[in-house]
C-alpha cells in the first residue's frame, strides 16, 4: 500500500510539471515494464535500436502518466492499457500502408542494418573458431564468471595472453591454455584461469581474430 | 532491462551477450544471430545452478558438497513455544530440532520432503550430538550424501540464539570429534537470527546459506550442495562462520579408493599411493601426539602447575595447527583437483607423475635428513621402489624453481609412533560408487589469496614432552601448476537445464487487433474518449 501511495504521489507531482526530472527517472524505472508490453504484443524481442513499435510505446507510457486518474484503478493496469492500444493502432496502420509488400518487411523495422549483418558474421566466426575448442556459446552461459570482479580480472588476463604470441600459438597448438605460463607472466593464480578457461579462451579469440564488434560487449 | 546481443539461437533457448556475460533466453518470434535486443529478467531461463554433465567415457569424478545445518533459532520466537533453543540440520533433508535448557531434543519439524524420508521419530529425547550423529548417519544410510567417494561431503551448522551459542558451538566441535561418521564429513558452523530461519522456510533454501548471503546478491543463493562447490562461496562462509574440515586420513583413503579410476599403469597408481600414505602417516603422528598433550593437559589440570598448563595448551595449539596446514596440502588439492575434473590425457599423467616425483623426492630428502628412528618403516619401501624407476626424469624439473613454495610441515615424532605405524596401513572399505551421471566442476571463482596459505611453518618446540623435529618438506610448485595445465582440456558437456518451451505468440493479424480494441475499450472507456483524440 504504502508503496503504491508513493507512486502515485510521483505521478500527482509529475501532472503538476511534465519537465522535472522526476520524470525522467520515473519512466526509466518503469522500462522493463514498457518493454515487456511491447515484447508481449508483438511476440518478439525489442531491437535496441530503431525500434518504431518500442517508440510507440513509450510514447503511451508518457500519455498514460499524464492521463492517469488515480481514483480509477491502478496505473500500472491503465499504463499497460494505453501502451497496448497504442501499439495495435501502431501495427493497423503499418498494415495499411504496407498491405501489398512482403509481409517480413513490415514486421522487422530495423531488417539488414548493416551493423548487424557485420555483427553477425563476426559472432558466426567467433562459433567457428570456438567450436575448434570444444566450446558452445551454450557453454558460456554456465562457465561465464558469475561475480563482477572476476569477470573483469579474467578479462585483462585474457587480453594480456592475446598480446603474448608465444601463448597463443600453445593454445592454437595444443588446444588449451598454457596455464602455468600464464600464471607466472601474468601473476594470478591457477585457479582463476583454470576456473574459467573457456570464458578466457573466448575473450582471447575475440582478440586476436579482432571481432570489434563483439568486443564491444565483452 | 539488459542490453543484448543475440549470439546464437538453440532449439529450446537462445544465448546472448550482454554486459560480458552469456545469457539464456526465451525463444520469440523473429530473433535473428547477431540482432541487439533488449530483454528483461523474465526473458531469461535460470541456469541449473551450473551444473554439469560429463561425457561418458570421462572419467567422472566429482566434488560434492553436502551439507548439514544446524541452526538454533532466536530465543524470543522459542521462548513462546517453551523451547530453549531449535536446531535445524539440512543436508539437504532440513531437520529443525527444538532443544531444551540441556540440549535435549524436545521435538523437530521436517522442513522438506527429502526429510520425511528419514525416520526422526527417535530424534525425541536425544541429546544434540546424538541427534546430530543420527541425522548424519540417516542420511548417509538414505543416500543423500556418501562419504566414501570422491565427492566432498559438507555440513553447515548455523546457530541461531541470544544465549546458548557457544554452548552449542562445543558441542558441535565435541561431535566432530568424537562421532566416527560426521569425522567422514566437513561441517561449516555458523549463525542465524529468527528472521532468517523465517525467510529460509518460506523461500525453501537452507537457512545456513540465507544466514551467510545477506550481503550477497540473492540470485546466487543455491542448494548446500552447489554452494561450498564455489570457492568464494566459502570464502564468504568463513566470514561469518568457520568450517571444521573432514579428517585428512578419511580424505586420503577416499581420494586412494578412487585412483583406480584414473586409467594409470601400476607403477603410476603406486607412486600415487605412496606419497598419500606418508601424507597420512604424518597426520597419524601428529593426531597421536594431539591425543598425548591432551592427557598431558589434563594431568596439568589436575596437578594446578600453571606453567604445565600453559606449556600443554601451547603443544595442543601447535598441533593443531600442524594438523591444519597438513590438511591445506596444496599436493592434495592438485590431485583432487585432477580426479575431479580431468580427462587424463597421456601428458596429464605425465605431468602428475613429474610433480609426484618431486613429491617423493622431498619425502625422500626429509627422511636423510631427520634422524627419524621408526618412523615410517612401510613407506620407505614404497618410495625406493617408485624413486628407482624414475629418476631419470628428475632433471629435467629442476630449472624453474623461482616457482616453488616452501610447506614446511612438521614431522614430529614421539614415542607413540610406534602405534599409529601399524594402524595405518591402507586397509579401508574400498566399495565405492563412483557417480556417474552427476559431475559438478563449477569452480567459478578462487581467490588469489588461496595459493598463498602455504607457509605456515609451526613450531612445536616448546612442547614440553615431546620432541621435534622440524622437516622442510614438499617442493612441488612448479609441478603443481604443470598437471593443472595439462587438466584443461576437459570437455565438460552442461546439462541441459530443462527449461520449457517458450510458448512464441503468433503474428499479429488484423482481425485479431480489431477484437482486441473493442474489448479494452470497455474497461477504461472514461479516458479513452478524451484521450483517443
Amino acid at each position: 500500500m504504502r508503496l503504491q501511495s508513493n507512486r502515485d504521489q510521483i505521478i500527482t507531482e509529475i501532472q503538476k510539471d511534465i519537465h522535472s526530472r522526476t520524470f525522467e527517472d520515473f519512466v526509466n524505472s518503469y522500462q522493463p515494464l514498457i518493454l515487456a508490453t511491447v515484447s508481449d504484443r508483438l511476440g518478439r524481442y525489442v531491437n535496441k535500436n530503431n525500434d518504431d513499435a518500442y517508440s510507440v510505446a513509450l510514447e503511451a507510457f508518457c500519455e498514460a502518466i499524464q492521463k492517469y486518474d488515480m481514483s480509477k484503478g491502478s496505473f500500472i493496469a491503465f499504463a499497460k492499457l494505453v501502451m497496448t492500444r497504442r501499439l495495435n493502432d501502431f501495427i493497423y496502420k503499418k498494415q495499411l500502408v504496407y498491405e501489398n509488400i512482403d509481409e517480413n518487411l513490415i514486421v522487422d523495422p530495423s531488417m539488414a542494418f548493416d551493423d548487424e549483418l557485420a555483427l553477425k558474421e563476426e559472432i558466426q566466426l567467433l562459433d567457428q573458431e570456438l567450436q575448434q575448442f570444444g566450446i558452445e556459446f551454450d557453454d558460456l552461459v554456465n562457465e561465464s564468471p558469475k561475480h563482477e570482479d572476476t569477470r573483469h580480472r579474467t578479462k585483462i588476463i585474457a587480453v594480456k595472453t592475446s598480446d603474448e604470441n608465444d601463448l597463443v600459438n600453445h593454445l592454437y597448438k595444443k588446444k588449451r591454455l598454457p596455464v602455468t605460463e600464464m600464471c607466472r607472466r601474468f601473476m594470478t593464480t591457477r585457479k582463476i584461469i583454470y576456473g574459467n578457461k573457456s570464458y578466457i579462451i573466448s575473450i582471447i579469440l575475440i582478440c586476436i581474430k579482432k571481432l570489434g564488434l563483439i568486443k564491444a560487449f565483452i | 532491462m539488459m542490453e543484448g546481443i543475440i549470439m546464437k539461437m538453440y532449439e529450446t533457448h537462445a544465448v546472448v551477450l550482454s554486459e560480458k556475460k552469456y545469457y539464456r533466453i526465451k525463444l520469440k518470434n523473429k530473433m535473428r544471430q547477431g540482432q541487439n535486443i533488449l530483454f528483461a529478467e523474465n526473458d531469461m531461463i535460470q541456469s541449473q545452478g551450473g551444473r554439469k554433465k560429463m561425457k561418458s567415457g570421462y572419467k567422472k569424478i566429482t566434488a560434492i558438497a553436502a551439507s548439514l545445518l544446524v541452526l538454533v533459532t532466536s530465543s524470543l520466537m522459542m521462548n513462546q513455544k517453551g523451547y530453549a533453543s531449535a536446531v535445524v540440520v539440512d543436508i539437504n533433508p532440513s531437520i529443525q530440532l527444538n532443544l531444551n535448557d540441556d540440549e535435549i531434543v524436545e521435538d523437530f519439524i521436517a522442513l522438506n520432503d527429502d526429510a520425511n524420508r528419514l525416520e526422526l521419530e527417535q530424534l525425541t529425547g536425544m541429546s544434540l550430538a546424538q541427534a546430530l550423529e543420527y541425522v548424519t548417519q540417516s542420511a548417509v544410510d538414505n543416500g543423500f550424501i556418501d562419504p566414501e567417494d570422491l565427492e566432498d561431503d559438507y555440513i553447515i551448522i548455523t546457530a541461531v540464539s541470544e544465549k546458548e551459542k557457544k554452548d552449542i558451538e562445543t558441542i558441535v566441535k565435541q561431535v566432530k570429534k568424537e562421532s566416527d561418521v560426521l569425522k567422514t564429513v566437513n561441517i561449516a558452523y555458523t549463525e542465524a537470527s529468527m528472521d532468517q530461519v523465517e525467510e529460509a522456510k518460506e523461500k525453501n533454501e537452507p537457512v545456513g546459506l540465507i544466514a551467510v548471503s545477506e550481503n550477497a546478491d540473492d540470485s546466487e543463493i543455491l542448494t548446500v550442495k552447489t554452494f561450498f562447490e564455489d570457492e568464494n562461496a566459502k570464502l564468504r562462509f568463513l566470514e561469518k562462520g568457520i568450517i571444521l574440515k573432514e579428517n585428512l586420513d578419511h580424505e586420503i583413503d577416499r581420494l586412494q579408493n578412487n585412483l583406480e579410476s584414473l586409467e594409470l599403469t601400476e607403477e603410476e597408481t603406486e607412486t600415487l599411493n605412496a606419497a598419500l600414505a606418508y601424507t597420512k602417516e604424518e597426520y597419524s603422528a601428529l593426531v597421536d601426539q594431539l591425543k598425548i598433550a591432551t592427557d598431558q593437559y589434563q594431568v596439568a589440570l589436575e596437578s594446578g602447575d600453571e606453567a604445565a598448563i600453559k606449556a600443554a595448551q601451547e603443544t595442543i595449539e601447535s598441533l593443531e595447527d600442524s594438523i591444519d596446514s597438513l590438511s591445506d596440502d596444496d599436493n592434495l588439492e592438485l590431485l583432487k583437483d585432477l580426479l575431479e575434473d580431468t580427462e587424463m590425457d597421456e601428458e596429464a599423467i605425465e605431468d602428475l607423475i613429474d610433480s609426484l616425483d618431486d613429491l617423493i623426492d622431498d619425502i625422500d630428502v626429509d627422511e636423510d635428513d631427520s634422524d627419524d628412528e621408526d618412523d615410517s618403516d612401510d613407506d620407505e619401501d614404497d618410495l625406493d621402489d617408485v624413486d628407482d624407476s624414475d629418476d631419470d626424469e628428475d632433471d629435467s624439473d629442476d630449472e624453474n624453481d623461482s616457482d616453488d613454495k616452501d610447506d614446511s610441515d612438521d614431522d614430529d615424532d614421539s614415542d607413540d609412533d610406534d602405534d599409529s605405524d601399524d594402524e595405518d596401513d591402507s586397509d579401508y572399505d574400498s566399495d565405492y560408487d563412483s557417480d556417474d551421471d552427476e559431475d559438478d566442476s563449477d569452480d567459478d571463482e578462487d581467490d588469489p589469496e588461496d595459493d598463498t596459505d602455504d607457509s605456515d611453518a609451526v613450531d612445536t618446540d616448546e612442547a614440553n614432552a615431546i620432541d621435534t623435529d622440524e622437516v622442510n618438506a614438499v617442493d612441488t610448485g612448479e609441478a603443481n601448476t604443470d598437471v593443472t595445465e595439462e587438466s584443461d582440456t576437459d570437455d565438460i558437456e552442461e546439462d541441459d537445464s530443462d527449461e520449457e518451451e517458450d510458448d512464441s505468440d503468433e503474428e499479429e493479424d488484423d482481425s485479431d487487433e480489431e477484437e482486441d480494441d473493442s474489448d479494452e475499450e470497455e474497461d477504461h472507456s472514461d479516458e479513452d474518449d478524451s484521450d483517443n483524440d
